[in-house]
């Protein structure tokens, strides 16, 4: 049975070559309490292949409010960026700060499915107070991945800052299948 | 004692006869009378004429002994006399005149040549007038047409010979001295300047039947000769001891109105002896009638007084309007004394000048047979129009309405041409009734509408006023106006302000300053543009279609301009950018569009310098390469020194320049030895390869600054296509590429290595033919070869940098292509690998050149302005291009055309002591900049890649990624230069700019296979992509 669990993980492993979204968690304890903005930006590199970054699943706030936003940005939590102009950004309010701010980016389209594109689109984020500056102790920009050779690379990133990769879905989708044939097969032939 | 009188009678002898000499009678004139006259206007004006053309009885010697006048054997036989005015150094027997006047005087020019030498002309006469000769007086008029430049006065030595020319007797008396003798060579009025001789030569005893022969010895003086003749010789046997008077003959033109003076003149053949002699006039109706066509004239008493020998009376003559036939009356001389009679009576001749009145029922005007369409509503139809003659050209003449018959509409023209096939219809301003059928004749961009020939014409009147012109203004013609916008002045007088030349004068019908382009002032001249030329169509047996395949509209705005269009034999040189006023005359048409024929009486007026501009002189770190074509050079004196001032005066000895349509290397090699014994320390070298024909490539390389590196020579010699005349194999390059490899030191002692390749590809001539040609089209056949040696000369280019990519390129030449697709091929686009898309070309090709080359005159290192380097129908062109690699293209400067040819009147080629038009091409030079050190182009063995950007403050942040993929360590500094940035778009943090651009600077080196990120930021106030190309240099600026 786990020579089988690992067989799966390894075809999704190679089906999901590179992590395509992050776990992004931001220790924001010196701002416990306090409201604060964060700026995303996502723009593209130096040739024009598409791509797209979603973000969603904030955690570790009171709550948010959309702020201003520039270029190719849709929806709200999830929010959707595409590549297609110049800047595409989006600012959020952020009320409550917890010790750990968290959320979720992940990418896809044509420069992440693509192993021999290499000039990369920028995802960045930026934490602000609420009059705009950059928060204390924290860089402009933050965090910055680049969209490369068919994976998302961190390029810079706080010390504050850590980053946990997410497998990409067809990966997530195909190993839990195969957790769940596994368990039909448990039971039917059990022992 | 004996001896002593016999050889006392033998030296009388010698010095009173000449013995020397003989007479060349091959022609004898039977004098059957007394006398003999000869005013030699039977001899031709103009040209040649056979001597034996002469007037019965002349005859000719040359190349005499200069001491007994015998005939030395002539080279070869002399068988012409020719008419001069005396302007002609040239020795020869002349009919000496003004221009193609009638009144002529027969003379010659002695000469040292081998053909002429010391010369006589005779007049040789059979004594057939039944009478012994006693006597014999020779009357003449000695006339001198030319000053040969000498101080000396020379003559025509008279002599007579009364056996037939077998000796002669020489005469003082009657030898001619000529009377102008100057420094100061030229022509000289004879009629002016004449002498008349006369003397009797007595003491003869000449039987009839004997021949007597007159001589005039002209000998070959020091120096220049003059030119002297003989005129109005009159011969009298055994005259009077009194002169013999005569009265002539006149003819008149009646006039239609007032009076006209008829002149008569009573001659003396010999002035007239003491107490002169008079004689009374009587004028006497034959069919003229006095008080009706002349005023009756009675005087009695007139004189000519001693020592002179004519008088002059005048007989008033009336003009009226009545048709009659020509009218005569005498002119009597009578109660003659101190003379003999000899031709009493003169007759004057009154010449009708009238005829019936012509009567004219005009059956439509002009703007009807016009119409206002493109087309006459009256073509094929036999029409009656009555109009005022405003021009005359080589094959008919123009009319137009008069002003106050024109209708009033302004889309009629009031102008129509009238066909006859010469150039001698009515004078302008006559008015003239024309009856004919009407046509639309083809021209090239449409039809003309006029007279077919056999159109009677019939002058109604004439001295007319000319109808006023329309004038022509900055609005039309206009850009885009389209080639019939002038429909409505066709065949009208019309002007304006002011024009601006758009050529050169160019030769026309075998003249130089005929016809030249021109806007009006205030149009810009207008440049060529892309796409097959108005009104063309698609080439049959192509499927594609005008669009997308691009329009040319022919630029419309233009006006051909022929100053001798009206018969005028001569016209002014004219060069582009020019103002030229005073220009008024018909709208007719040309070969290129519409095309005033200028008013033979007008002549315009130039505005504007007339001088060549030199490319700007080099900086210090800079050489200079381009082209010049040469036009069929074949070293003449002339080219050569033209050629030597545009080296000197307008390219200012460039480093290397390619040469096109030189025939020889001997040529070439001779110019570069001129241009270095006229500038020591330059040291040019020429190369040349070889064609097909005449015109062939190579280069003069200054290699006191440029060493060749190893053998220059021609590729692609041998490369065949098949042509389609006949599906056989055939050459492809006429005028194969030569390539030479050159090297300039830096300042910092590095090398700059190039490759120079000069090129002259196949002509347009024939693109748009659709004449038969063999198996195919003339077209066809043209295209094909263009195309398949474009890309013929692409893959070469091609296989060439990716032999070795950092391999600095620079192509010169002609190559009888645009910048831009023409429509049929896109020769340029494929050289640099940028073709126009097969939809939009009638033979297309693909994208055989990565990376591009770049033709510089597409860039900014020329101003718009200055983009031609030919004009073709007025229209500025780019035949001459400079292409480079992109390795070479980093360091191109400028690119400059010396504008000495395309614009300036073909009348300047022969003109050696300016360098304008050796070539109907312009010379074009690339500047490049040297760089400090050695600087390598190692863009092909890395990669740079570009993250993307964050907004910061205003600003995008990014990164450069340099990767070395050379598989050796590169060693630093490294520059990333940005070779193409979007507009609008600035590198903030540049570390400096290489020829406007930025780049950025990393120290290295770099490791094989490593990476290294720069840092960049960019002002990007408009927020557009960021996506610049690279390249990457290594070394030191």
């Amino acid at each position: 049975m786990m020579r089988a669990f690992l067989t799966l993980l390894a075809m999704a492993g190679a089906l999901g070559a590179a992590p395509v979204g992050y776990r992004v968690i931001v220790d924001t304890a010196a701002f416990a309490g306090t409201d604060a903005q964060v700026e995303f930006q996502f723009n593209p590199g130096g040739t024009p292949d598409a791509a797209t970054a979603e973000v969603s699943a904030l955690a570790g706030i009171a709550s948010f409010t959309n702020g201003p936003r520039t270029g190719d940005v849709t929806g709200s939590n999830p929010w959707l960026f595409g590549n297609s102009v110049l800047p595409n950004q989006l600012f959020l309010n952020l009320t409550g700060l917890g010790a750990l701010f968290s959320f979720q980016v992940v990418f896809s389209g044509d420069a992440i499915d693509n192993p021999a594109e290499l000039d990369g689109t920028a995802f960045t984020m930026t934490m602000r107070d609420t009059g705009g500056n950059v928060l204390g102790g924290f860089s402009e920009p933050s965090l910055w991945l680049e969209v490369s050779g068919g994976a998302v690379l961190p390029l810079m990133q706080d010390q504050q800052i850590t980053l946990s990769e997410i497998p990409e879905p067809r990966a997530m989708i195909l190993m839990m299948s195969g957790l769940l044939l596994l368990a039909v097969r448990r039971r039917c032939f059990p022992g | 004692m004996r001896n002593h009188v016999l050889a006392a009678a033998a030296a009388v002898a010698l010095l009173s006869v000449n013995l020397y000499g003989q007479a060349n009678c091959t022609s004898t004139f039977s004098l059957t009378t007394t006398s003999y006259t000869q005013d030699f206007n039977t001899l031709v004006s103009s040209g040649t004429a056979l001597l034996t053309t002469l007037p019965q009885g002349w005859n000719v010697n040359y190349r005499l002994n200069g001491t007994t006048l015998e005939v030395i054997a002539p080279p070869s036989t002399k068988t012409t006399y020719r008419a001069g005015t005396g302007s002609d150094n040239a020795g020869d027997f002349y009919s000496f005149g003004a221009a193609s006047n009638s009144d002529r005087a027969f003379g010659s020019l002695a000469s040292g040549n081998s053909q002429v030498g010391n010369v006589a002309q005779y007049f040789c006469f059979t004594n057939n007038s039944g009478a012994t000769v006693t006597s014999l007086r020779v009357a003449y008029r000695g006339e001198q047409y030319r000053n040969g430049g000498n101080t000396t006065a020379h003559k025509l030595e008279f002599g007579y010979s009364v056996n037939g020319g077998t000796s002669f007797t020489p005469l003082t008396a009657l030898d001619f001295t000529g009377p102008v003798a100057t420094a100061t060579a030229g022509t000289v009025d004879g009629n002016a300047t004449a002498v008349s001789l006369n003397h009797t030569i007595t003491g003869l005893n000449v039987p009839a039947g004997t021949v007597i022969v007159l001589r005039w010895v002209d000998r070959e003086d020091a120096g220049n000769d003059h030119g002297l003749a003989v005129d109005d010789l009159t011969v009298t046997l055994n005259p009077p001891s009194q002169p013999v008077l005569t009265i002539n003959d006149v003819t008149v033109t009646e006039g239609n109105a007032g009076t006209t003076n008829m002149r008569f003149t009573v001659s003396l053949d010999v002035p007239a002896g003491p107490g002169g002699v008079t004689f009374d006039i009587a004028t006497a109706n034959n069919t003229a009638l006095a008080t009706e066509d002349y005023q009756a004239l009675s005087l009695t008493g007139q004189t000519i007084p001693a020592g002179t020998s004519t008088y002059f009376f005048d007989v008033t003559m009336f003009g009226d309007v009545t048709v009659e036939e020509n009218e005569t009356f005498f002119v009597d001389v009578t109660n003659v004394t101190g003379a003999v009679v000899g031709d009493p009576r003169g007759q004057g001749t009154i010449t009708n000048d009238d005829s019936q009145p012509v009567t004219c029922t005009p059956t439509a005007r002009i703007g009807d047979v016009q119409g206002p369409g493109t087309l006459s509503p009256l073509a094929g139809q036999v029409v009656t129009v009555r109009a005022i003659v405003t021009a005359n050209k080589f094959n008919g003449f123009f009319m137009q309405e008069e002003d106050a018959d024109a209708d009033a509409n302004p889309l009629t023209s009031e102008g129509i041409f009238v066909f006859t096939g010469n150039a001698n219809g009515p004078a302008a301003g006559t008015q003239v009734c024309v009856t004919g059928a009407v046509v639309e004749f083809p021209a090239s961009f449409g039809t003309i509408t006029e007279f077919a020939a056999g159109a009677t014409v019939a002058t109604l009147s004439t001295g007319n006023p000319l109808p006023a012109p329309i004038t022509l203004t900055s609005v039309m013609p206009a850009p885009g106006g389209g080639l019939q916008q002038l429909e409505p002045y066709e065949g009208m007088r019309v002007t304006a302000s002011s024009f601006t030349a758009a050529s050169g004068t160019i030769e026309s019908g075998g003249f130089n300053n005929a016809t030249f382009f021109a806007v009006v002032t205030g149009v810009p001249r207008p440049f060529r543009e892309p796409g097959i030329e108005a009104p063309l169509g698609v080439p049959s047996g192509s499927v594609k279609t005008i669009p997308p395949i691009p329009r040319f509209d022919a630029n419309s705005e233009l006006l051909r301009i022929d100053l001798r269009g009206q018969n005028q034999t001569a016209g002014v040189a004219v060069t582009a950018g020019q103002t030229v006023t005073n220009v008024i005359g018909v709208l007719d048409f040309s070969a290129d569009g519409y095309e005033l024929l200028q008013d033979a009486s007008t002549a315009p007026v130039i505005g504007g310098g007339s001088t060549f501009t030199a490319v700007p002189a080099p900086a210090s770190n800079q050489i200079t390469v381009g082209h010049m074509s040469l036009e069929n050079y074949t070293g003449t004196s002339a080219q050569q020194a033209k050629a030597l001032r545009v080296m000197r005066d307008v390219l200012r000895y460039p480093d290397v320049v390619g040469v096109s349509e030189v025939s020889t290397l001997l040529a070439l090699q001779n110019l570069a030895a001129a241009i270095n014994a006229q500038q020591a320390g330059l040291n040019y070298t020429a190369f040349l390869g070889s064609g097909t024909g005449s015109q062939n490539v190579g280069f003069l390389v200054k290699t006191a600054r440029i060493a060749v590196q190893g053998t220059p020579g021609q590729v692609l010699a041998s490369a065949m296509y098949i042509d389609p005349f006949n599906g056989a194999p055939d050459l492809l390059h006429d005028r194969p590429p030569y390539v030479l490899k050159g090297r300039a030191q830096t300042s910092g002692g590095g090398n700059f290595d190039f490759t120079a390749i000069v090129v002259h590809l196949r002509s347009l001539i024939g693109v748009d033919s659709e004449a038969v040609s063999g198996a195919t089209t003339e077209g066809n056949r043209v295209r094909t070869k263009r195309r398949l040696a474009a890309e013929n000369f692409a893959a070469y280019l091609q296989a060439q940098q990716l032999a070795n990519p950092s391999e600095r390129f620079i192509v010169v030449g002609d190559y009888n292509a645009y910048e831009f697709n023409d429509g049929y091929v896109d020769v340029l686009g494929t050289l640099t690998g940028n073709p126009a898309p097969d939809p939009q070309v009638v033979q297309g090709s693909g994208d055989l050149v990565t990376p591009n080359f770049i033709d510089l005159v597409t860039t900014n290192k020329i101003t718009a302005s200055e983009r031609f380097s030919y004009i073709f129908g007025g229209s500025k062109q780019v035949l001459d291009h400079v292409l480079v690699s992109q390795t070479m293209g980093l360091f191109v400067s400028a690119l400059h055309y010396g504008r000495t040819n395309t614009e300036f009147p073909e009348a300047f080629r022969s003109d050696t002591s300016r360098p304008e038009r050796v070539s109907d091409h312009d010379p074009v030079l690339a500047f490049i900049n040297l760089p400090g050190g050695t600087v390598n182009d190692v863009t092909a063995v890395t990669r740079v890649t570009s993250t993307g950007v964050v907004l910061v403050s205003g600003g995008y942040n990014g990164f450069l990624r340099l990767t070395n993929l050379s598989g050796q360590t590169l060693t630093g500094p490294l520059h990333v230069l940005f070779d193409t940035l979007p507009a609008g778009i600035t590198v903030a943090n540049a570390s400096g700019t290489l020829l406007g651009k930025p780049y950025l600077t990393t120290a290295g080196p770099l490791a094989n296979g490593a990476t290294v990120n720069i840092a960049v930021r960019y002002l990007n106030p408009g927020n557009v992509l960021i996506q610049p190309a690279f390249r990457v240099l290594q070394g030191s600026f």
